[in-house]
């Protein structure tokens, strides 16, 4: 075994022996207090529904995957513009922002068939419903990068008569980098229950389902193993695309010298 | 020439921190400035650079053939997303020069505070000396007029800061621009400098000023001489009486 696979060996072993106990403490615990498949289903039986659906399930993930990557790529582009505009003028951003947290605390489920009604259904309604739960902590983390510069760096700026472009692209911007970074590190996990509560309401067509519509459907017909299968499905969605970003976020601080926040 | 006629600084919360200072460092000299910790010097030198604005009385910098005046921070201030070379070039950039024609200016500034070997370094990758020359380098890219200095070398140990006190000098006789130096450290404010001004306690004055008699180039042994010391004695006398309390 070459090092850097010893390495990663070692970094991997810990999490999937907790994986491992975990489905053997679920496993025994189904056993022995003897629970009703319907209520708590065990790991094997889940896995078996998992398998049985297999083609359903990747064809959801994929559904619900992109539309959550869309309404990522939509946070990332709007909370940045929205940024950008907030930290030029502080009246704007004084304005702006305290709706901006309406974002954050709008309860999604309720706005979510709203939204469906407006634009119906389909996966435009989806990727809307997932862009506006994962907009706010890119659009926060960015503005806060623009302006908490440190008031020395911006001496230096000012000591050069540096102009209002200056400071924005070669200091500001650099330095809100990193925040943006974690902002999208938390908006990809919210990007995907953004996608999943977005087809709660709103179905793709006829025969093309997303995680989402899934959940509902089995919960109704009680098919709790399938359902299990799902609700995993979209938890390991989300940790994909949180690695994802993340790792990619890492690539890019590192290439350009910045320290993540 | 740097001069300040009665000048007064009172910050928005009501408090006076500059209440009329009064001195004039002429063109090319090398000028100390010793004072009590919060006593506004770092205001006093904001002033004269133009980042901060004043309440009252005036200033001014005469700097010849259109030079800039340049100041370097009590923190090295680098931006730790560029190199060296890319700290260094920052200001000629500002200024609109591209990558190209700022190149053989920093080039040159590199090498003349020892660091052209780590123009590729990033600051992280520094020690606490070679972050400083970096921020002296930055300062002197522009070719200054006159040069605000703000406690450059504090966080530094006394090695490095004696070796950097050497350097400096020569920096400052070969190109010498107006210097206006700030420092907790009576030591190294007689060491470099041509005149020693003491600064009161807040609100701060001039209180007492001090010719430095002792001839160019300076060794480093002159610290240990009776001279030194007696003089040393008489700023730390100044200095304790502005700031009784
Ligand atoms: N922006 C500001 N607003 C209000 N008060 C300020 C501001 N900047 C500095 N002060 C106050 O002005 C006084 C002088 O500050 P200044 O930084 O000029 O002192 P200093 O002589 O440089 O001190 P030190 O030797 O510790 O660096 C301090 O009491 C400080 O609290
Ligand atoms: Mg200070």
């Amino acid at each position: 075994m070459s090092r850097a696979a010893a390495t990663g060996f070692r970094r991997l072993l810990p999490p999937l022996l907790t994986l491992l106990l975990a489905l053997a403490t679920w496993d025994l615990a189904v056993r022995l207090l003897d629970l009703k498949p319907f209520l708590v289903p065990g790991p094997l039986r889940v896995g078996r529904a998992a398998s049985d659906h297999a083609a359903d399930l990747s064809r959801a993930c994929l559904l619900t995957g992109g539309a959550a990557l869309c309404g990522l790529a939509m946070s990332l582009l709007a909370g940045f513009a929205a940024a950008l505009v907030f930290c030029q003028a502080r009246l704007i951003e004084v304005a702006l922002y305290p709706y901006a947290v309406f974002l954050q605390t709008v309860p999604i489920v309720a706005i979510a068939p709203l939204i469906i009604l407006w634009m119906g259904p389909g996966f435009a309604a989806v990727v809307a419903v997932s862009f506006i739960l994962s907009l706010f902590p890119v659009l926060a983390n960015t503005t806060a990068g623009l302006t908490a510069v440190s008031s020395a760096h911006l001496d230096l700026f000012r000591l050069y008569r540096a102009s209002r472009w200056q400071t924005l692209f070669r200091l500001r911007l650099p330095h809100a980098l990193p925040h943006l970074v974690t902002g999208a590190r938390i908006s990809s996990g919210l990007s995907v229950i953004g996608a999943v509560v977005g087809e709660f309401s709103a179905g793709y067509g006829s025969d093309s389902h997303g995680l989402g519509y899934l959940i509902i459907f089995t919960s109704g017909q009680i098919k709790t193993d399938l359902l299990f299968a799902c609700v995993l499905s979209c938890t390991l969605l989300g940790w994909c695309l949180f690695s994802a970003v993340s790792w990619s976020g890492r690539r890019i601080l590192a290439k350009a010298h910045l320290e993540p926040v | 020439m740097i001069s300040a006629r009665g000048l007064v600084k009172a910050y928005p919360t009501g408090l006076q921190v500059l209440a009329g200072v009064d001195f004039t460092v002429s063109s090319g000299s090398f000028c100390s400035l010793v004072g009590p910790s919060g006593c506004g010097k770092s205001t006093l030198l904001r002033i004269l650079a133009g980042i901060e604005k004043s309440s009252g009385g005036s200033f001014s910098v005469e700097l010849a053939d259109s030079r800039n005046l340049s100041y370097v921070f009590q923190d090295p201030t680098l931006l730790p997303w560029l190199s060296v070379a890319a700290n260094v070039r920052l200001p000629l950039e500002l200024r609109g020069q591209t990558q190209g024609q700022a190149r053989a200016a920093v080039t040159e500034v590199l090498e003349r505070v020892g660091l052209a070997d780590f123009s590729a370094a990033y600051p992280n990758e520094l020690s606490g000396g070679m972050k400083m020359r970096a921020s002296i380098a930055r300062a002197l890219v522009t070719r200054p007029g006159a040069l605000l200095l703000d406690e450059p070398f504090a966080a530094l140990d006394e090695l490095a800061r004696a070796r950097l006190h050497v350097e400096l000098m020569n920096l400052w006789r070969r190109e010498n621009w107006t210097a206006l130096f700030i420092t907790h450290n009576i030591a190294e404010a007689i060491f470099l400098a041509e005149r020693v001004l003491v600064m009161s306690s807040r609100p701060g004055r001039v209180a007492a000023e001090f010719p430095v008699p002792f001839p160019q180039p300076r060794a480093p042994a002159l610290r240990s001489s009776p001279e030194f010391a007696a003089l040393a004695g008489r700023v730390f006398s100044a200095l304790e009486a502005t700031s009784a309390p």
